[in-house]
């Protein structure tokens, strides 16, 4: 160390009475443990002069103890005055406070540490060669600046918002790219610490800020994704992750934050999540059981409400294992199907596809349901099945109305042929015969029975002539009292036969409608028929007309068997009537004929019944007709 | 000696045709008019042949055929089943084996006097 500058005159003033550490007394065994100090270590008084040096401080400034004690140390190295050195040992001398500084020194080429320590007496200093732990520094310095300078380069080319925060929170570096992100400028983010925050959508914010605080005092990994509001009033979602930043010593340098623009992924979750919605909402809707399961597990990862209906559980992607997971459906006779033999194992195997299976289950009321099911692997693009849809249609509906159908064609068949048996039967037997009794008896037998056919072929015709709405009816003024009178008249031989009394309650006015009266007497006439066929010897119909307003009533109460609860709403519907009875004969259509009559009409026909045993009552409202235009 | 056949048939036509056409052929013909009164008549008078009209009120014609065949009393009396239905389903047709024969209507009056003749181990009479 040469220290050249000639010391200010000021401070030369100030120090005059000052006591060399020569003089002072020190043991002879201190005095050797200060030789043996490697580092260099000197005293100065407060007039500046060593009052001690030791050797390795005496060879740094190049010369020897004797040639430094007493000497001023500004004089000695008059370079230094006003250097760095020169200020840090007086600003020690005048605060009395400790100080620690670095210096090169030049001669020498090596840095040195010098820390100083002020007393009473001056100053005492010890100086350190750092050489080599300052290089050491330094390198390590230059590489974080390199790396740091490296996740700049990144950063500054990154379509993410990079940011780097201190570890106190500041903001250290935030990436160019955050004005594509954000609207703002890197410059704005840097000179305004809260902007990061003021950003943030104020429905996240709590979050947001939740979250930058606990990862403040964290070392975790986070992500998080929030709403931010960007200059221009857009709305973007943003995926944030940060991590702390360490270096080689493990020091925390802060924290690093990546923050990436996830509208687009979020704005196709969305539509995924709408798509889902759909989805579900059109297989609720869908009039059949829909099931889909994972390939191979056969686990099942949606299924339908009709599903669930006709498997009575809830279907759900749980957990169970899978065999558990299958759609769990029961026999008939209520035992549980096992798995491969239903198509959804099947296909599972690798078995194809399965087309309209018929299997027959019972249903969470217990009662037997017939369901067609088809199976089908869904592949991907190397077709590989990935999972399989099985769709179940209940057909059990569409197999009463085709057992209804057989057994309608079965009655039919039979109401036709018994009569055609008596025909033809009779017709050859007479061929044989000479007797005129017996030819008699055949005739009159034939003429019965092809009447019998030709009333059932009219009652299928106007059943057929009804659906299709092509009934011919021609239009009068009639009396609805009247026609009851006649169909009663026309009924009295049959019921007397049958021993049921008939009480007509007698109706003073007439009941003026607008009407077909072949087609209401057909009406009356059958509602009449019935309350004698489905009666007792001894029973009675009540037949009564009445006006209600506007409405002619007609009603007929028997106390003959009565209807089933169950039986009473199809009882107008055709070919539904299953329990008919065969005793009585007939096609069972005639109340669909009598209802499609009186709709015709415009009018009403119901039926009523306390239950089995205790008769009913059918009752036909029809429209009567304004005073002024009906005259009967 | 002659024989004697029972008809339950609840279509008094028919019933009185079979009867008429059996009677010309020489047989006893005993007739009633549901399963009922065929039985309670099946127990007062012996029969050779029970002719039998499925489709009747009350007892239709395979309950009192099942009767018939499960009385021991009756069991050996063939039973000839008369019925319109000529598409019969399995179930039916299990029913129909129970009894000796089956006539479908409508039927020509040879053909039934051929079967009743061979039901009742006779040669026809009328021929």
């Amino acid at each position: 160390m040469r220290i050249t500058n000639p010391e200010s005159p000021e401070r030369e003033a100030q120090v005059d009475t000052h006591v060399p550490i020569s003089q002072v007394e020190l043991p002879e065994s201190f005095r050797d443990i200060l030789e043996r100090i490697a580092d260099p270590l000197f005293a100065l008084d407060t007039n500046w002069r060593f009052t001690y040096a030791n050797d390795a401080a005496a060879r740094l400034f190049g010369t020897t103890v004797e040639e430094l004690i007493d000497r001023r140390i500004w004089t000695q190295f008059p370079d230094t005055v006003d250097g760095e050195a020169y200020h840090h040992y007086h600003h020690a001398l005048e605060t009395g406070m400790r100080t620690e500084f670095e210096i090169y020194c030049a001669a020498q080429q090596i840095h040195l540490r010098a820390r100083i320590h002020p007393s009473a007496d001056g100053l005492t200093i010890c100086l350190t060669d750092i050489t080599a732990e300052r290089q050491a520094r330094l390198e390590y310095d230059a590489r974080l600046a390199e790396k740091e300078e490296r996740y700049h380069m990144v950063a500054d080319f990154t379509n993410d918002l990079e940011y780097w925060r201190g570890p106190g929170g500041e903001l250290r570096y935030i990436s160019p790219s955050c004005e594509r992100i954000t609207g703002y400028q890197a410059a704005e983010f840097m000179a305004d610490p809260t902007l990061l925050e003021r950003i943030v959508h104020p429905d996240d914010l709590r979050n947001v800020k939740y979250h930058f605080k606990k990862e403040m005092i964290t070392e975790e990994n986070y992500s998080l994704d929030f709403r931010i509001v960007r200059r221009d009033g857009e709305m973007r979602w943003i995926n944030h992750v940060c991590q702390p930043v360490y270096d080689e010593e493990g020091k925390n340098r802060g924290r690093r934050g990546g923050n990436r623009d996830i509208t687009n992924r979020k704005t196709a979750e969305a539509e995924l999540e709408r798509e889902r919605a759909l989805m579900t909402a059109v297989l609720d809707q869908l009039p059949v059981g829909v099931i889909i399961a994972e390939s191979p597990s056969g686990r099942i990862i949606r299924g339908n409400a009709h599903m669930e209906r006709i498997c009575r559980h809830a279907i759900h992607s749980s957990e169970e294992p899978a065999e558990q997971c299958n759609c769990r459906l029961f026999h008939a006779d209520g035992k549980p199907y096992k798995p491969e033999e239903l198509p959804l194992a099947r296909v599972l195997a690798g078995g194809g596809i399965v087309i309209d299976e018929e299997i027959h289950i019972q249903d969470g009321d217990g009662k037997p349901r017939v369901i067609l099911m088809s199976a089908a692997p869904v592949c991907d693009q190397h077709g590989k099945a990935i999972s399989v849809v099985v769709v179940s249609h209940d057909i059990t509906a569409i197999k009463e109305l085709d057992n209804a159908k057989d057994e309608f064609l079965a009655i039919l068949s039979h109401e036709l042929k018994t009569p055609l048996t008596s025909i033809l039967g009779w017709s050859e037997f007479a061929l044989d015969q000479s007797s005129a009794d017996i030819l008699d008896q055949a005739m009159a037998i034939i003429h019965r029975n092809a009447r019998r056919q030709q009333r059932l072929i009219d009652e299928l015709l106007d059943m057929s002539r009804l659906q299709h709405n092509r009934m011919d009816c021609v239009m009068e003024t009639a009396d609805l009292g009247r026609l009851t009178c006649q169909a009663v008249e026309r009924a009295m031989e049959a019921a007397d036969k049958a021993g049921i009394a008939l009480a007509l309650k007698p109706f003073g006015e007439t009941l003026p409608i607008l009407a077909d009266p072949r087609r209401i007497s057909f009406c009356i006439d059958h509602l009449l028929n019935n309350a004698i066929k489905f009666n007792s010897p001894g029973g009675k119909v009540f037949i009564a007309c009445r006006r209600e307003r506007k409405t002619a009533i007609l009603t007929f109460r028997d106390t003959g068997r009565g209807i089933a609860p169950e039986v009473l709403p199809t009882v107008f519907i055709p070919f539904l009537q299953l329990d008919r009875d065969e005793a009585v004969g007939g096609l069972g259509l005639g109340l669909a004929i009598v209802r499609g009559i009186v709709d015709i009409h415009h009018g009403r026909v119901t039926a009523a019944s306390p239950g089995l045993g205790q008769g009913c009552t059918f009752t036909i409202e029809l429209p009567l007709m304004p005073p002024k235009e009906s005259k009967v | 000696m002659t024989k004697r056949i029972l008809i339950i048939d609840d279509e008094p036509d028919i019933r009185d045709l079979i009867a008429q056409v059996l009677e010309n052929a020489g047989y006893k013909v005993l007739r009633a008019a549901s399963g009922q009164q065929g039985l309670e008549l099946l127990n007062t008078a012996p029969v050779d042949l029970v002719i039998l009209d499925i489709i009747m009120e009350g007892m239709d014609g395979w309950r009192v055929c099942e009767c018939i065949k499960s009385d021991a009393r009756f069991s050996h009396i063939p039973v000839l089943l008369v019925t319109v239905r000529s598409l019969i389903n399995e179930h039916e047709e299990e029913k129909n084996r129970l009894a000796d024969g089956v006539l479908i209507k409508p039927f020509g009056l040879r053909e039934l006097q051929h079967v009743v003749s061979t039901l009742t181990g006779e040669e026809s009479q009328i021929l």
